[in-house]
């Protein structure tokens, strides 16, 4: 009864434009003064000031910050000219180009709009302007940011790995696998529309202009080799990491590229600010929710109706799923995973689900619920850059939605496509 | 005059949160590599944790001044201009109502608070700790009021702001693409 009245008046107050931050606060508080009485909104209080302290969170405007400096500091273009170098004679290679550069570049930083923004406001017109249809050319640059929120660096890992109270570096590697070959099948089926569609060949591949491109590009893609290579040989840990991604950006930008002025660094810099802001205030505020529904049993009262009806992983799993997709399609993914995870996390145990295992299901589903209108910041910002319409657009992103959903089941039913690595470097 | 206030303090928090910024930045980055000689500093994890809620609580502020937290609008854009101006007005008084409600018992608790301090930092009391609550929550309020009428205009004129932000960060990425293009073409 309690979850039921606190999700229908957190939909209610996020429908009539509340932010979604202060929305889940007015619940929990709501919540406090109902079932405990006004001295209860002093524990909301204080929950609101520790919720915001938890250590792995540290990295958090940290790696929103390095993203920001790579957003200004020319990295996407640098990227760009070196995978078209490489694959750009491929039939459909610009596509691919796309997709790969997602890969390696999209969700780091905390806005997944702004990195859209900068690949897709170059891509996305020469695209067109080779024969790809506006919608195809928008799906393809969404689906694939989309997709990259499984590859590490994720924001949204880090947030689950905090609040799940599991190791973000476990999640960070569990993700390479479902991410990578996601990212080979979104250029299968370039590759495929592309020969449907009879789209041309980008240049000629040409040693030099490959060698040329690459020297241009070595420190953009040396960055996240160093990051991750350090985060996953253990030198440094994911926050730390985060740290050492920061002063990458910054010798990057200013040495070596010198696209980093003053007036650069302040822009990333608040913009940073304002996204470590509008995230950390979800995660603070759901903490006071998380309080009040934790003292009124909620959490532990699901677990136990919903494994008194059946206790099989796979079957919660399937539930889950679907929880997810339909909030994936009305919610942020930040939102999502903050409200959700806490709720669901005792019947995830209590059934003996893996939490990492988890984590990677929780992530595709938020990937998908980018793709899918009406709160889809990634598709919008992709179809706006391409002045294409989203139903129309929604249509053609069909196969690429199809390829994440399978990516999704794949993770989801074979747990050894995502923990396979986990257990290896264990 | 409002507005030259408005200007004053967005000013005074970006001053703020870049200086929370480069601290946390400079804290975790010192730590790693004192860790790294063997010298982890004791107080990097108390520290960090305080400053990464000082951070939070200041960008949000930050964002509440720029209008940049995650929402909703689609539903209120889309409705004829009377109910969008009334539903985005409640929208607007149950932030606020929010806020005044965090701000009260953010105080009430920092009497309690001022009897402890932080573990490396003995003289740093619980209360000073915890005072950004209240002190944002009230800068929170004020950045609320004063961006109140333009949030009003847009329901008026049926803009989202999700879009506004979504064409403002396209517009910004085109020019970043456009002075690159420059830029190489120059060197």
């Amino acid at each position: 009864m309690i979850l039921l009245l606190t999700t229908i008046a957190l939909i209610t107050l996020i429908m009539i434009n509340v932010p979604i931050a202060v929305s889940i606060g007015l619940v929990a508080m709501g919540g406090f003064i109902m079932t405990s009485g006004l001295p209860a909104l002093n524990d909301m209080a204080i929950a609101l000031f520790t919720g915001a302290t938890k250590f792995p969170l540290i990295a958090i405007p940290l790696f929103i910050l390095a993203g920001n400096l790579m957003n200004t500091s020319g990295i996407s273009v640098r990227l760009i000219n070196f995978v078209s170098a490489l694959i750009g004679f491929v039939r459909g290679g610009l596509g691919m180009v796309n997709i790969g550069v997602s890969m390696v570049f999209a969700e780091i930083s905390g806005s997944a709009v702004a990195d859209v923004a900068a690949t897709g406001t170059v891509l996305i017109p020469e695209m067109k302007k080779r024969g790809y249809s506006r919608t195809l050319a928008a799906a393809i640059t969404s689906s694939s940011a989309s997709l990259a929120i499984i590859i590490p660096p994720s924001i949204p890992m880090i947030l689950y790995g905090a609040i799940a109270e599991t190791s973000v570096l476990k999640l960070f590697v569990a993700g390479v696998v479902p991410g990578v070959l996601g990212g080979f099948l979104l250029m299968l089926v370039t590759y495929f529309l592309a020969v449907r569609y009879d789209l041309p060949r980008g240049e000629g591949f040409d040693l030099c202009h490959v060698w040329t491109s690459f020297k241009e590009a070595i420190w953009a893609l040396l960055m996240p080799v160093i990051i991750l290579g350090g985060i996953f040989s253990g030198l440094v840990t994911a926050t730390e990491g985060a740290g050492l991604a920061v002063v990458a950006a910054l010798i990057i930008g200013i040495f070596i590229y010198r696209d980093l002025d003053l007036s650069h660094l302040r822009k990333a810099m608040l913009e940073g600010v304002s996204q470590t802001g509008a995230v950390m205030l979800l995660v603070a505020s759901s903490a006071a929710l998380g309080l009040f529904l934790t003292q009124a049993q909620v959490p532990q009262q699901l677990a136990a109706q919903i494994t008194e009806m059946t206790s099989n992983p796979y079957l919660v799993l399937a539930l889950l799923n679907l929880l997810l997709l339909v909030l994936g399609m009305f919610l942020h993914g930040a939102a999502a995973i903050i409200l959700v995870v806490p709720i669901v996390l005792p019947l995830v145990e209590a059934v003996g689900i893996d939490l990492i295992h988890f984590g990677i299901i929780v992530t595709l589903n938020l990937a998908i619920g980018q793709q899918t209108p009406p709160v889809a910041s990634v598709l919008i910002t992709s179809c706006s850059i391409a002045k294409a319409g989203i139903w129309e657009t929604s249509r053609t992103n069909l196969p690429y939605i199809g390829v994440l959903a399978f990516i999704l089941l794949l993770v989801t039913y074979v747990p050894v496509v995502s923990l396979g690595l986990v257990e290896y470097f264990q | 005059m409002i507005a030259l206030f408005e200007r004053i303090l967005l000013r005074c928090l970006e001053i703020i949160c870049l200086a929370l910024l480069v601290t946390l930045t400079t804290a975790v980055v010192y730590s790693a590599t004192m860790r790294y000689f063997g010298a982890s500093p004791s107080w990097y994890d108390e520290i960090a944790s305080v400053l990464l809620a000082w951070l939070t609580y200041f960008g949000a502020t930050y964002a509440v001044f720029l209008r940049q937290h995650m929402g909703f609008g689609g539903i209120v854009a889309a409705l004829p201009r009377i109910p969008a101006v009334v539903l985005a007005l409640v929208s607007e008084l149950l932030v606020i109502g929010f806020f005044v409600v965090v701000a009260w018992y953010g105080y009430a608790v920092l009497a309690v608070a001022k009897w402890d301090s932080l573990l490396s930092l003995r003289w740093m009391t619980l209360d000073i700790v915890q005072s950004v609550i209240p002190i944002t929550a009230v800068l929170m309020i004020i950045g609320t009021l004063l961006t109140m009428p333009r949030v009003l205009r847009n329901a008026a004129s049926g803009v989202d702001q999700e879009h506004a932000e979504i064409e403002q960060a396209i517009a910004d990425a085109e020019r970043d693409a456009a002075l690159m293009q420059r830029g190489d073409g120059t060197k």
